[in-house]
């Protein structure tokens, strides 16, 4: 860690503002790579949780049933999402409009998930449903501490990834 | 010795990055061109390199002197051994090492005009201005093509001449355009309304898939103007509907050049590396004499001075400057001009690229001491019957101390690495008690060899460093080299670690990444060595030098982000070939590169199955269900169950999942917001294709992923394409409905019940039904993908992959050299850029050992010789900035520090009182 760069130290600084903000944000390798939680569009009292990585992995970790959003990976088809980071736009906005805004107001005509598309258009009443459901399994505040706690269950020694251990206590920030 | 001719087929191997340049058309109007050199000093033979590594016919090389000490500060394939030999003869066997496909032949005799109607184009280097008269005029009404080129110390010049009449096929080298038409007016003129469409007037169109005005498909190539002036007369035509491709037409353009017995009169194409002052023009004058008088000092000069000049003023200090220096002869001045030179002789044979009208003038006089009124003495010029005598004469014998001294780290040993390494063992740079550090982790492969001019066929792969170290050493022996095999990063820190870095006078970049750039350069920013960074991409080229506390560094600009192809466009709406080839790319990876790896991973690694789970959502169970599929649905047990696995793959991808897609947006679907049809636009509506064992592409796509599939389950496969038909005829096919919703679930209490217990349950199950990894005997290969091998169904499967769904959307498909191309990423490279870009460093990296430290003694260079265009431009400065420096307190981790670590470096967020970020530098704090 001996030769820092400019642009690396500008994301790092949106990377301290982020999580500054209201947001729950864990740091998985540096400030390369970090989990977000962030709540999804006003008044759905959902939260979502999102990986966001240096190296364009970038993907919901919650199972998503939406025209734009692979439900298998969780990849989103947003171009501000996919592109290398810069200055231009700031990791806040991110989190506090373009997701939730694509969330709310799905885009059915250049669709990702084609049958979520299809319903979103032909059968609204369904697609209601079925993300009603989808939430409910994947990202209710209950879902996401199942979740957590079904991880912590299966072992107690740490191997799932490289922390050093002061760094892993550190992990919650 | 392979020949070239007429029906000789192109080595697509050994040509490969260069044909992405040229073009086959070109590669093969140059593989049947004789081509002349004359004059076998440091610029003829870097020109017959570049020439014989792009690919001639035949090169002749030709010189009626001797080997001199004077020779040796350039002329890479001479040694001290050679002195008094003919420079020609000599350079002959070394140069025909070069390539295999191009005969090189010695000529000693005299040059008469009856000689010289064998060849296509003939160059002359080293001449008298007396020759180059005499032969131009022969050579231009015998429709020979002449480039004269010359250099003298700091100076440079390049005159073509290709004859009255000249058909250029492609003035610029650049991929023609397209874009998607949304609307064309019915009027006359006919208006084009499309926006950032990169269109300029004068270009050529013509339209394809135009719906309506139908009359524009594949019409003759129309001339436009941009800002919509007319274009072709519409009013009778057809009303139009929508949609529509416009596509760029390269026409070719008609130029004409005036014979060289008028040249003296000709001021066409300048170019200069100072300032935009009025030198070009005595400078011109000052290379004539030069030419006439044959390395000249300067009571020569003065001589024949009056002769020539007659009617401009003389810049009198240059001329001055010019007759110190012309006695010289310099590596990195003949790399340049014979780079350019070499990309003139291409230009001549093939009719690709805009050649230079006619006069191209080069100096690099910033190279000399920066104070003015500073000069040598001749006592230091002198020639002393050293290796170097070349480059002493124009700077001295204190500079030729301080090269020998230098320690230099040269990270790769790639095309630019070579040319540096060459030119480093030309002027000698750690001839004394200095070192070049090469390191490069790569082998190296034939396609290499093309432009890598160190290594021979039978270097293919040995290690890069090594060899090319080992190659430099016989150009000058006394050059001290070490290679390694490491790549630069984090991970060897311990090696280049901070008494390394310390050590060093410079860096030189030879990289092919930026991310390995943006690391050398920080660096050298930290470590505040000086840093040339230069790279190529076909035709174009840059240079930048890195002063520390001069210059901005390297990461300081930074090019725009490359555009990735939108998710959605690469699932289910592809609209050009590059679309389909990443899905084919992407393809690969899913198929033969993950499955195999994770199976594996279940297979070996105990710890496997305990991170997957911890894995967040339902991820475990994907995982797990691709492991499972993996290892017991889909595991072959023979040849058949490959080729099955192939076909129902191909059923899946070109027909099933276009017929899903089509039954949620059939092809008549409407936007209910705008009333446009759903597909439309850049959407283009799919078809499903039908699978038939008597279409080849359809074969070829079995045939490869058969292969592949079983290469990664370590079986054996088969190319016989009849046993292959005859197993597909017992393949079953499922028939396929499409799925017309998801399961919805009526009531909230069936929602209740279903939540997360079926993923848990279906993991459970998983748990069990998964073969136990140790009594599993057999073991599974992640294929990592390779394009420039052709015999390991890695191109084939992309290439059959992505014309198949080129099919489906009705996208034209591409050819296999193509698709190697955009699917390998491969950077287009050919010799004569590296050279000239090379040349530039190598300038540079003499003005840094000099200790320039003006500004404005530092150049950037940018080049593109298909156009041609060069540019030299003043590095941009050093931000400087002023910080209070007050903190309170530092919280510091507890994480071990590796034994290098000398020093920490603490990354300072700081805002103002308006809470704007304030960009303040890194405080190091040095431990031990």
């Amino acid at each position: 860690m001996s030769s820092p760069s400019p642009g690396k130290r500008r994301m790092d600084t949106d990377v301290v503002k982020l999580i500054e903000s209201k947001h729950e944000v864990t740091i998985l390798s540096g400030l390369n790579e970090f989990v977000v939680k962030f709540f999804g569009p006003q008044g759905s009292k959902c939260s979502f949780s999102f990986l966001f990585c240096l190296t364009l992995d970038r993907r919901f970790m919650n199972k998503i049933f939406h025209p734009n959003i692979d439900e298998a990976s969780g990849t989103v088809c947003l171009d501000v999402i996919n592109q290398t980071w810069t200055a231009l736009y700031d990791l806040t906005n991110i989190f506090e409009s373009f997701l939730p805004q694509l969330l709310a107001y799905p885009n059915p005509i250049d669709p990702l998930n084609g049958d979520a598309a299809a319903m979103y258009l032909h059968r609204p009443d369904e697609y209601k449903q079925k993300i009603k459901e989808y939430i409910q399994k994947y990202a209710t505040e209950e879902a996401l501490k199942e979740q957590e706690e079904g991880a912590g269950d299966s072992s107690s020694e740490s191997s799932m990834s490289d922390f050093s251990e002061d760094e892993a206590q550190d992990m919650e920030l | 010795m392979a020949k070239n001719g007429n029906d000789a087929e192109i080595d697509e191997g050994l040509y490969s990055r260069q044909l992405y340049v040229l073009g086959h058309e070109a590669m093969k109007r140059m593989q049947n061109s004789y081509v002349l050199i004359s004059g076998m000093r440091g610029l003829g033979v870097e020109i017959a390199k570049n020439v014989i590594l792009g690919g001639v016919k035949g090169v002749t090389v030709h010189d009626q002197g001797v080997a001199e000490w004077r020779d040796l500060s350039s002329q890479f394939y001479l040694r001290e051994e050679d002195l008094g030999k003919n420079r020609a003869e000599v350079s002959q066997h070394r140069l025909a090492e070069l390539n295999n496909y191009v005969p090189v032949t010695a000529y000693t005799e005299a040059l008469t005009e009856d000689y010289l109607t064998k060849f296509q184009v003939v160059v002359l280097t080293n001449s008298t201005l007396e020759e180059q008269q005499q032969l131009g005029d022969f050579c231009h009404n015998k429709g020979i093509s002449l480039i004269v080129a010359d250099t003298r110390g700091l100076f440079g010049q390049l005159f073509c001449d290709f004859g009255d009449e000249m058909l250029v096929f492609d003035t610029n080298g650049e991929q023609p355009l397209s874009a998607m038409i949304s609307m064309i007016t019915k009027v006359s003129p006919l208006n084009l309304k499309y926006a950032r469409h990169g269109f300029e007037s004068g270009d050529y169109v013509t339209f394809t898939e135009v719906q309506g005005m139908t009359e524009l498909n594949g019409c003759q190539p129309v001339e436009i103007k941009v800002l919509g002036k007319t274009i072709c007369e519409t009013t009778g035509f057809t009303d139009y509907i929508r949609g529509g491709i416009v596509s760029q037409v390269k026409m070719p353009k008609k130029i004409s050049f005036v014979s060289s017995c008028l040249f003296h009169t000709l001021i066409i194409c300048i170019l200069t590396s100072g300032p935009q002052t009025t030198t070009p023009l005595p400078l011109k004058r000052g290379i004539v004499v030069g030419g006439g008088g044959g390395g000249s000092p300067f009571f020569k000069l003065q001589k024949r001075f009056p002769k020539i000049f007659l009617l401009e003023q003389l810049d009198e200090a240059l001329i001055k400057k010019l007759s110190f220096v012309a006695a010289g002869d310099l590596a990195p001045v003949n790399a340049f001009i014979g780079g350019l030179a070499a990309q003139e002789v291409m230009k001549a044979c093939t009719g690709k690229f805009m050649p230079i009208m006619q006069w191209l003038y080069f100096d690099a006089l910033e190279c000399l001491a920066e104070e003015e009124g500073v000069e040598l003495t001749e006592e230091e010029c002198a020639p002393r019957n050293c290796r170097y005598d070349g480059q002493v004469a124009v700077f001295g014998t204190k500079l030729q101390e301080m090269l020998a001294k230098q320690r230099y780290f040269l990270v790769g040993a790639g095309a630019i690495g070579c040319e540096l390494l060459k030119n480093f063992a030309m002027i000698g740079l750690a001839s004394g008690d200095g070192e070049v550090i090469v390191t490069d982790m790569d082998t190296i492969e034939k396609s290499n060899l093309n432009r890598q001019f160190l290594f021979r066929p039978s270097d293919v792969t040995k290690m890069k460093s090594d060899t090319a170290a080992a190659a430099v050493k016989q150009m000058n022996p006394s050059i001290r080299i070490t290679g390694h095999q490491n790549r630069v990063g984090p991970d060897t820190e311990r090696v280049y670690d901070d008494d390394f870095f310390e050590s060093l006078d410079g860096v030189t970049n030879a990289l092919d990444n930026v991310d390995a750039r943006m690391y050398m350069d920080r660096r050298c920013v930290y470590y505040r060595k000086p840093l040339l960074e230069s790279g190529t991409l076909g035709t174009k080229g840059n240079v930048q030098v890195v002063i520390p506390f001069l210059t901005e560094s390297y990461s300081s600009s930074q090019d725009p982000p490359e555009k990735s192809i939108p998710i959605c466009t690469l699932k289910n709406f592809p609209n050009a070939i590059e679309h389909t080839l990443q899905w084919a790319r992407d393809e690969f990876e899913g198929l033969f590169k993950q499955p195999p790896e994770n199976a594996q991973q279940f297979l070996s690694d105990p710890k496997f199955m305990e991170r997957t789970l911890k894995l967040p959502g339902a991820q475990p169970v994907e995982v797990l269900e691709a492991v499972y599929k993996s290892l017991v649905t889909d595991c072959p047990h023979s040849w058949a169950d490959c080729v099955a696995w192939a076909r129902n793959h191909w059923q899946c991808q070109y027909s099933n999942n276009i017929r899903q897609l089509l039954h949620n947006f059939p092809p008549d679907q409407v936007q209910t917001d705008s009333g446009a049809p759903f597909w439309s636009g850049p959407k283009r509506c799919p078809h499903p294709l039908e699978f038939s064992t008597s279409n080849e592409l359809h074969m070829d796509y079995v045939v490869a992923g058969a292969n592949l599939f079983a290469q990664s389950y370590g079986m054996p496969g088969s190319t016989d394409r009849a046993g292959v038909i005859k197993i597909l005829q017992d393949v079953k096919v499922p028939p396929f409905t499409p799925r017309s919703g998801v399961k919805i679930h009526v009531s909230d209490q069936e929602l209740q019940n279903s939540n997360s217990s079926v993923d848990d349950c279906r993991l459970e199950e998983l748990k069990v039904q998964l073969p136990s990894p140790e009594t599993s005997n057999f073991k599974l290969n992640a294929i990592d993908f390779e394009k420039d091998d052709d015999t390991n169904f890695h191109m084939d499967f992309i290439v059959a992959s992505s014309n198949l769904r080129a099919e489906n959307y009705d996208i034209p498909p591409t050819d296999r050299h193509k698709s190697k191309l955009i699917a390998g990423k491969i950077i287009p490279a050919i010799a004569t850029t590296t050279s000239a870009v090379v040349g530039l460093v190598c300038l540079e990296l003499i003005k840094i050992v000099r200790g320039h430290k003006k500004l404005e003694s530092f150049k950037n260079g940018f080049m593109n010789l298909a156009l041609p265009f060069f540019a030299f431009s003043e590095p941009i400065a050093a931000p400087s900035h002023k910080v209070g420096r007050r903190w309170s307190c530092l919280d510091v981790s507890k994480k071990k520090l590796g034994k290098h670590v000398k020093a920490l470096v603490f990354e300072l967020c700081c805002n103002d009182l308006s809470d704007e970020d304030v960009e303040v530098p890194y405080v190091r704090y040095t431990i031990r």
